[in-house]
């Protein structure tokens, strides 16, 4: 540095003999690695070699071996102590989790070596104050570079061939699946399952140890179907069709979450499946198809119809603990408007576009266009009853 | 002063403007940490929680990782190469003008309800989305074609423009990194361009690309959209892996380790990135099977990415580190980046990702590669391009203060959200389960620290600006030719005193004893 260009940084000579203190330990470790691995003479004569001697490249090698086994069995600790996955509750859930913890491990090794190595050599080669020289021309060594282009290569063509068996595995169908139909639609999960003939809404039941094979498809937008617990999620989209396989294991309730950002409402967009045994599961299924309706009461009735259909998904209506965002909150809907009206707006609902929902102007084409066709007359009449006896 | 075609002031342009929109993105993404802090609705509605992350990821995508980058690239690679201004000079100001005509377009989505599709704008919610949808396309449009002019400049610039003796294996890192990052921009770029035209269309004619009952395909705009954006992802990380590989040599005084590796390795990368884009559809309606060719070829990428990585450590072993703060912000890329680099690789096994896709694993994954990798790049390169572009030295002091609230702020922020992913918490989500409220808040904090980071840094670049230490040609004594001329440059960058011959690599450090205090002047003469 000459005089006219002063070196904006000058190292502190503060508390250094602690730095020289640190720097002697990684000179004696930096020693060790170079001395030869059957000493001659006793360790304690031995005078610490000479600067630019080479290596024991066997010495280091062991030394690296040992060190990332080491790192390995930490990050397989890690795992162990601190379950970073919630509950698996299925097969499937259970193949990818060995899958991941393989990972994990490998990449907590690569993580701390790269890290350790990074730390060391920012305090081992640190310079010393004074010391302008500049370090050994060192362009490069082409067989590191070999070693570090090949190890890395090998390691993720085995995750990559592991990643492809436990892909096939969770992708392969089982047989004597329980097939169910999966609709999304703005915030709500509707449920079919054809050979029972049973609909449910955001409430699944499915029997433990049996295939289940899930037929997932979108009214609107594009939604994503996942069970945490299960570790699969699969896009439900408009006008196609997509499958996903599991098979449940653990009895017990988990949530149904959607993925895929799907309008305002996305966060609301939830549901429960409930993995019951295989008894159970055949108990229910008989009570669900046995089970009469009510239609004596037209208002309990229409509340059910109201839930059932899945209009909570976009209005708001208190008495029916329904929070939806997207379509006018139809709290005191009786007092607004007639019975007429209400008739019209279900059956024909681009008919009246109201101007103020929830999250800013109403807009067209958004509700479905097809209760008239889906819902009976009696149905319908006792929805009108129920809505307008919402003053 | 200002329509200006002189690649320094463009270059100076482009970085306020993009530090300007960086720190309107970083507004919103308070707004959003502070819904998040605790579970339940606070202070937004759902329409708007929607709308202010999906400007906070466009802003820094478009108008700050990327472009800011086209900052640097502006100012520094014509002086690295010894040219003396862009090829296509006009072009190059057109480039910037657009840009911020884009960034404003952008920023008038707020006037008539701004979009809140996230980033990505998957149809059909992007189809229904408020007018600013449109607008938001429309700015994107104008962006990407500031992009495509800028990339076609470098392309020439550095094929056609280099000094004499700037043989192609002279060429610094940091330009390399820019041929391979404006190879993608060209290729790549139209693509979305056609996407977003698509998208105006069907929304402003009803043209019906995107609707399945009419024939036409949602997956479609994922595959166009994710053909430009994950390449997209390259440009954005590139041109920091060069920042980096150009300031670890000059603070280790050691020549850069495996400079042609490098060099390949981001070719490489350039030629990869454009081979697995459908790794962000694994869950999606695609054909399962043939998402396996995507996985393998999206882990193959951490290969050219790990001999960066092992070739900067090289770099360090047996050099003489001197930690300013360029240098900790470099190598706090490289602590940053590997975990970015390592949680990518669980994206890529298909079936780990069928689980975290989608979720805070992915958020905690992008920060790390765009955050804790780029943008502390750019960091680097700031504080080590300031007294070429300035005259004056930046602050040291403050500038670790920044470090170090960056690097405990970021880790703050991002580290806990991997963990909150993988317990099943989604992205993109206004609320919570109260489950994850513990470590949102602990996030939210993390994110508060990183935006006070921000103060230091705004605080002593202005005051540097006017009252730093003068900086002189060289202060750090780099190799690399923008060191070789005034600080800041003259006009056309080199006078009769500095004259570009290129005689030797950009990084032979220790090559002769260097103990005698070398002035810029010396180095010159001795060329």
């Amino acid at each position: 540095m000459s005089e006219s260009h002063p070196s904006p940084v000058q190292q502190s000579t503060a508390g250094t003999s602690r730095r020289r203190a640190l720097g002697n330990f990684l000179d004696r470790i930096d020693a060790w690695g170079r001395e030869p691995l059957i000493s001659p003479r006793p360790v304690r004569q031995a005078a610490p070699p000479p600067q630019g001697s080479r290596p024991n490249v066997f010495r280091w090698a062991v030394f690296a071996v040992v060190v990332f086994g080491l790192l390995i069995g930490i990050g397989a600790l890690f795992t162990l102590i601190n379950p970073l996955m919630p509950l698996a509750a299925a097969r499937e859930a259970t193949a990818i989790d060995t899958l991941f913890n393989f990972m994990l491990g490998i990449a907590a090794a690569i993580f701390l070596l790269v890290q350790i190595t990074l730390l060391y050599l920012a305090i081992r080669y640190r310079r010393r104050s004074g010391d302008n020289e500049d370090g050994d021309p060192i362009e490069g060594n082409n067989a590191l570079e070999i070693v570090w282009t090949v190890i890395p290569a090998a390691i993720v063509l085995t995750l990559a061939i592991l990643s492809y068996r436990t892909f096939v595995n969770v992708r392969t169908a089982g047989r004597e699946a329980l097939v169910i139909e999966v609709t999304g639609r703005q915030f709500q999960w509707q449920f079919y399952y054809p050979e029972e003939d049973v609909r449910t809404v955001d409430v699944l039941r499915v029997p433990a140890n049996r295939p289940i094979n899930f037929r997932l498809t979108s009214q609107d937008m594009v939604h994503s179907f996942w069970v945490p617990n299960f570790r699969l999620k699969r896009d439900a989209m408009p006008g196609m069709i997509t499958d996903m396989w599991v098979t449940a294991t653990a009895v017990g309730k988990y949530p149904i979450v959607c993925a895929e950002l799907c309008g305002a409402g996305h966060d609301t967009m939830r549901g429960s499946i409930e993995v019951v045994s295989r008894t159970d599961f055949s108990a229910w299924v008989e009570a669900e198809k046995t089970k009469a309706v009510d239609t004596s009461d037209p208002i309990a009735y229409g509340r059910s119809l109201f839930v059932k259909h899945g209009c909570s998904g976009c209005h708001t209506l208190t008495d029916a603990k329904a929070v939806g965002q997207i379509g006018p909150n139809l709290d005191g809907i009786g007092s607004r408007a007639d019975r007429d009206f209400i008739h019209h707006s279900i059956v024909n609902p681009n008919a009246v576009i109201t101007e103020k929902c929830p999250t800013g102007p109403c807009q067209a084409n958004l509700m479905p266009q097809n209760f008239g066709q889906i819902l009976t007359e009696a149905e319908l009449n006792a929805l009108v009853t129920y809505l307008y006896s919402q003053k | 002063m200002v329509f200006n075609t002189d690649h320094k002031v463009i270059g100076v342009q482009y970085l306020v403007t993009t530090f300007i929109f960086y720190m309107i993105g970083g507004i919103l993404a308070m707004i959003v940490r502070a819904e998040l802090a605790q579970p339940g609705m606070q202070y937004l509605t759902r329409a708007a929680y929607n709308q202010a992350f999906t400007m906070h990821a466009t802003l820094m995508i478009f108008l700050w990782v990327i472009p800011v980058f086209a900052g640097f690239a502006n100012f520094i690679v014509p002086l690295q190469i010894g040219a003396e201004d862009m090829a296509f000079p006009r072009l190059n100001a057109f480039s910037y003008w657009l840009l911020l005509f884009g960034g404003l377009l952008m920023m008038s989505s707020f006037l008539v309800s701004a979009p809140g599709t996230g980033w990505t704008a998957y149809p059909p919610l992007s189809l229904l989305d408020s007018p600013g949808e449109t607008v938001w396309a429309m700015s994107l449009f104008v962006i990407g074609f500031s992009s495509i002019f800028s990339a076609i400049n470098f392309l020439v610039t550095i094929a056609q423009m280099r000094a004499p003796g700037m043989t192609w294996f002279r060429i610094p890192l940091f330009s390399w990194a820019i041929v391979a990052t404006a190879i993608i921009q060209v290729l790549a770029t139209p693509v979305i361009a056609a996407a977003m035209i698509l998208l105006i269309f069907s929304r402003v004619t009803g043209a019906q690309y995107f609707v399945a009952i009419a024939g036409g395909n949602p997956l479609m705009w994922q595959h166009l959209f994710w053909f430009y954006s994950h390449p997209a992802v390259y440009v954005m990380v590139l041109p920091a892996m060069g920042i980096v590989s150009d300031v670890l040599p000059v603070f280790s005084r050691k020549p850069i380790f495996g400079y042609k590796a490098i060099a390949f390795s981001s070719l490489a990368i350039c030629f990869l990135g454009f081979t697995v884009w459908a790794h962000h559809m694994f869950a999606s309606g695609m054909n399962p099977t043939l998402t396996i060719p995507y996985m393998i070829t999206s882990m193959i990428i951490a290969v050219p990415t790990g001999i960066k990585v092992f070739s900067w450590l090289a770099t360090l072993w047996r050099g003489k580190l001197r930690f300013t703060t360029s240098m900790l912000f470099a190598t706090g890329f490289v602590s940053l980046f590997v975990i970015g680099g390592l949680s990518g690789i669980f994206l890529a096994s298909v079936p780990v990702d069928l689980h975290v896709t989608d979720t805070y694993f992915v958020v905690a994954h992008l920060h790390y590669v765009l955050f804790g990798g780029s943008v502390t790049a750019v960091y680097a390169g700031l504080y080590y391009w300031f007294p070429k572009i300035t005259g004056r030295m930046l602050d040291e002091r403050m500038g670790k203060v920044h470090f170090l609230l960056h690097f405990v702020g970021f880790n703050l922020a991002f580290l806990p959200m991997h963990q909150i992913g993988l317990e099943g918490m989604p992205r993109r989500v206004a609320d919570y389960d109260p489950q994850f409220g513990a470590l949102n808040l602990v996030v939210t904090v993390g994110a508060y620290l990183l935006a006070v980071s921000t103060l230091p840094l705004i605080v002593h670049a202005l005051v540097s600006m006017k009252r730093g230490v003068l900086a002189g040609d060289n202060p750090w004594r780099a190799k690399t030719l923008e060191w070789k001329t005034s600080s800041p440059p003259s006009l056309f960058n080199w006078d009769e005193a500095h004259h570009p011959l290129v005689t030797e690599g950009p990084y032979d450090y220790g090559h002769k004893p260097a103990a005698k205090p070398v002035a810029a002047e010396t180095e010159v003469a001795r060329v």
